[in-house]
């Protein structure tokens, strides 16, 4: 149809178009209303969406606070679910913790990225197994830094990062905003809450043992499994087919660490068939002992500590959302990363303070 | 700055209290032109210079043109202006593809040549801003119209917000005589102007971002040797929606913009899938882009005044055009071509005296009607793929030929979504076809405006999911 009248250029002046915009935004705020009931009694609950500009605008947080002690967590899913950054800052005072892992996908570049930040000089906590040094996944990662550099590349960001910050807060506040239209028409409006929950922070809990049957689990843990099996070959691998990822991380770590930064590589509790399928490909002194040696940085392998093997994986994979803070805290207070969120504290203090030899004599 | 952003409602509103300010006609124009580049420059502020420039080379040219004292000096200050504006285009979005298809055609005579790196940051909306100072010097050559005596005029003209980044291409003969006389955001403006938005971004975000977008991505982005002819059939129409309610929202949102400040824009899209021909879908389809690609290169070429051999030479060379003018890949020129084809077969079944009575038959209209959307969504496909490959592989699957018939890529669900859309869509099209927005308006019950306008307003509120879905034509 055509939008000016037939005749004329000027607005229909023969319609009344007087209270239809009240009236449509009175109805508009009242269905939002009660779809906002509707969706909390069904036990949904607001969450945020998690997408690259969300990621990169905390990822420029993370070079913004170089002032202020702070330790990024890089990782995978296991690192978004099993780290709870309230947690941290309470365990280790004077520290801002900023989650910077992505679901289904490895580190490794995001670390390289970081090192190439001379304004970053906090602690990296690197969530590490041996599937994310393989050559098909090491840049699996790569478009999250790649899409942060390009963001902040221009004014640009200016705009972009406004608009998601509203959006990010509304989706924090009401469940609305966290499943499109067409999501809900695609599922034939089926109201089940997912089991994750996003926070502004990026900070994700997996609640499977409250909004997940029994069953729903059991499938989901079959899936889980599905999944590591898709790429399971089987037999050992060959270090071989890690070396190229090994060194790449020993440079980012070296990196840092050259100017004041630390870094310490976590592996992250899995489970049952889980974990016996990550012991035959990557026997563990074949692999994470040597990747210990060779890298350069303090490691933690969960096996090694009672207090953190003791913590159980609904899915094989993952903690449950009860368990993260007692997991943070634990965690915190191990040696090497207690250790390490000292030294950075130490070098950062020597970093400030003013250079007096000039002007002492 | 996207029409669906919190920013760009901020803009809005600033624009609209400026327009209703008590201040002298000069300042509110020159805040608005304030705004338009700080509109720009939300995308990337050192690309203003381009635009500036732009501005800047035609206002003096058109200058010029008008005072040359010979028609030689006539001549060669437009062949400047030409050179100009085409000379950015060229730079900036056909560079690149320019550099690899020259490697490729010497590659093909088995002469090497290394492409030097050409990684140029296209502006948006450079497409648009210089076909539409390119009319103004062209309507000043042919003595349409006197070069402006006002450059705020002209300014505020080439770079006004609304329309400046994707259409619709605005001729100097209608924008610039509304900026003589003050205007002012009225209340009845304002109604209007956010019916048209609202009616935009009911398109744009829930019809083509939530609803086809999905459909089309998985089709068109997946592996394509594989593709089921259920699912090729269902993510072209799907497309065919998601182009229409993008790009026509895009157009719905910078018009009622525009009337919301007191500027009427022309309408850039008027159901054309109630297209009876192709030549009755070019009168229905950015209409602005098909009026200029006309009056400035299809007449100027000799249009339909030579023979038939030439008339159709002459579409082919316009098609051509303006396919290659929608992107720097031979698929959009392809696309145009197909178009090329439509309406020269279009032009012989019209001549032939052997189907008047077909044409005649009651049941001509709609089925033309059907046939020509059908005949579009066949073009749609070398728009939408990537590359020549993949649109012979959906047009394989699509009749049939195709590697496919395992798994479906689409489920049924998104299958019906597509088919409902592409229904809805020609139903609403074939109804509307011949009447005003006011018509429409006055023929919904009060009652059922209010639930309409609520549902609407609903619906875009909760497809604020923050999706990072640029409109298609930004990308032109």
């Amino acid at each position: 149809m055509l939008s000016s009248t037939s005749n004329s250029k000027l607005v229909p002046a023969d319609i009344d178009l007087r209270g239809l915009w009240r009236r449509a935004l009175g109805l508009a705020a009242l269905g939002a209303i009660a779809i906002e009931c509707l969706l909390r009694t069904a036990g949904h609950e607001p969450s945020v969406n998690d997408d690259k500009v969300l990621w990169s605008m905390w990822r420029g947080m993370a070079s913004a606070s170089s002032k202020r002690n702070t330790a990024v967590i890089a990782g995978s899913s296991r690192a978004l679910l099993d780290i709870d950054l309230t947690a941290f800052e309470k365990a280790a005072p004077g520290w801002r913790c900023i989650q910077l892992a992505v679901d289904g996908t490895w580190p490794l570049t995001t670390v390289e990225e970081l090192a190439t930040c001379d304004d970053f000089r906090g602690l990296v906590l690197v969530d590490l197994d041996g599937v994310g040094l393989l050559e098909e996944k090491r840049d699996s990662q790569a478009r999250w830094p790649q899409y942060f550099s390009n963001l902040f590349g221009n004014l640009g960001w200016v705009d972009k990062c406004v608009n998601h910050c509203v959006v990010v807060f509304l989706q924090s506040t009401m469940c609305l905003w966290t499943r499109g239209v067409g999501d809900l028409v695609r599922q034939h409006f089926r109201l089940r809450p997912s089991y994750l929950q996003t926070g502004i922070d990026r900070q994700r809990l997996a609640y499977y043992r409250v909004k997940m049957t029994e069953r729903e689990l059991a499938r989901h843990r079959a899936w889980r499994l599905e999944r590591r099996r898709d790429e399971y070959t089987e037999k050992c691998r060959a270090w071989a087919e890690v070396e190229g990822g090994v060194a790449r991380l020993a440079t980012a770590v070296r990196r840092i660490q050259s100017r004041g930064g630390s870094v310490v590589l976590v592996r992250l509790p899995t489970s049952d068939e889980h974990l016996q399928m990550d012991n035959t490909e990557f026997p563990r002194a074949l692999f994470w002992d040597r990747l210990a040696q060779t890298v350069g940085c303090p490691t933690v392998h969960f096996q090694d500590y009672r207090q953190l093997a003791s913590f159980e994986c609904p899915d094989t994979s993952h903690l449950d959302a009860k368990d993260t803070t007692a997991f943070t805290e634990r965690l915190v207070q191990l040696a090497p990363i207690a250790n390490a969120l000292r030294r950075s504290v130490t070098t950062a203090r020597d970093h400030s303070r003013p250079e007096t030899f000039a002007g002492s004599h | 700055m996207v029409f669906n952003s919190f920013t760009f409602f901020a803009l809005l509103t600033v624009a609209i209290f400026v327009s209703r300010a008590q201040w002298t006609w000069s300042a509110r124009k020159a805040v608005l032109l304030a705004l338009s580049y700080l509109f720009y420059a939300a995308w990337n502020p050192p690309f203003v210079l381009v635009l500036v420039f732009s501005t800047v080379a035609d206002w003096h040219l058109a200058k010029w043109i008008f005072g040359a004292k010979s028609n030689a000096r006539r001549r060669r200050m437009m062949v400047c202006s030409l050179v100009v504006n085409l000379g950015l285009l060229g730079y900036f979005k056909y560079g690149g593809f320019a550099l690899t298809s020259l490697q490729q055609c010497l590659a093909s005579v088995g002469v090497p040549f290394a492409v030097p790196e050409w990684s140029v940051v296209l502006p948006v909306g450079i497409s648009f801003y210089t076909f539409q100072t390119l009319s103004y010097t062209i309507d000043v050559f042919r003595g349409k119209t006197a070069p402006w005596n006002s450059f705020l005029d002209y300014a505020l003209y080439v770079t006004f917000f609304p329309q400046l980044v994707a259409g619709p291409i605005v001729r100097a003969t209608d924008f610039l005589p509304q900026c003589e006389q003050c205007r002012r955001a009225t209340r009845e403006g304002l109604r209007w102007g956010a019916l048209l938005i609202g009616v935009g971004l009911f398109n744009k975000m829930v019809i083509a971002d939530q609803m086809m977008a999905p459909i089309v991505e998985a089709v068109y982005d997946g592996p394509s040797a594989t593709l089921d002819g259920l699912s090729a059939w269902a993510g072209t129409l799907a497309f065919s929606i998601q182009i229409f309610c993008d790009f026509a929202g895009y157009s719905s949102c910078a018009i009622g913009s525009g009337w919301c400040l007191g500027f009427w824009f022309p309408d850039n899209f008027n159901c054309p899938y109630a297209a009876m021909g192709f030549s009755d879908f070019w009168r229905r389809w950015h209409i602005s882009l098909s009026t200029w690609l006309r009056d400035y290169l299809y007449i100027s070429l000799g249009g339909n005044r030579r023979s038939t051999t030439r008339t159709a030479v002459n579409l082919m060379l316009t098609m051509l055009l303006g396919g290659l003018w929608h992107g720097a890949a031979w698929t959009f020129v392809a696309w145009g071509g197909m178009h090329a084809i439509f309406l020269m077969l279009e032009r012989m079944m019209r001549q032939a005296s052997g189907l008047r009575r077909v044409r005649e038959a009651k049941w001509a209209g709609p089925a033309a009607a059907v046939g020509t959307y059908l005949c579009v969504c066949l073009t749609w496909v070398f728009f939408r793929a990537g590359d020549f490959k993949v649109a012979m592989d959906i047009l394989a699957a699509m009749f049939g030929c195709g590697g496919g018939g395992g798994v479906p890529v689409l489920s049924l669900t998104n299958v019906g979504i597509a088919s409902l859309g592409c229904v809805g869509t020609l139903c609403v099209h074939w109804v509307t076809r011949d009447m005003s927005l006011a018509q429409v308006v006055s023929a919904i019950p009060p009652w059922l405006r209010v639930c309409l306008g609520g549902l609407m307003i609903l619906l875009v509120a909760m497809s604020f999911t923050g999706e990072d879905r640029a409109f298609i034509y930004f990308q032109f």
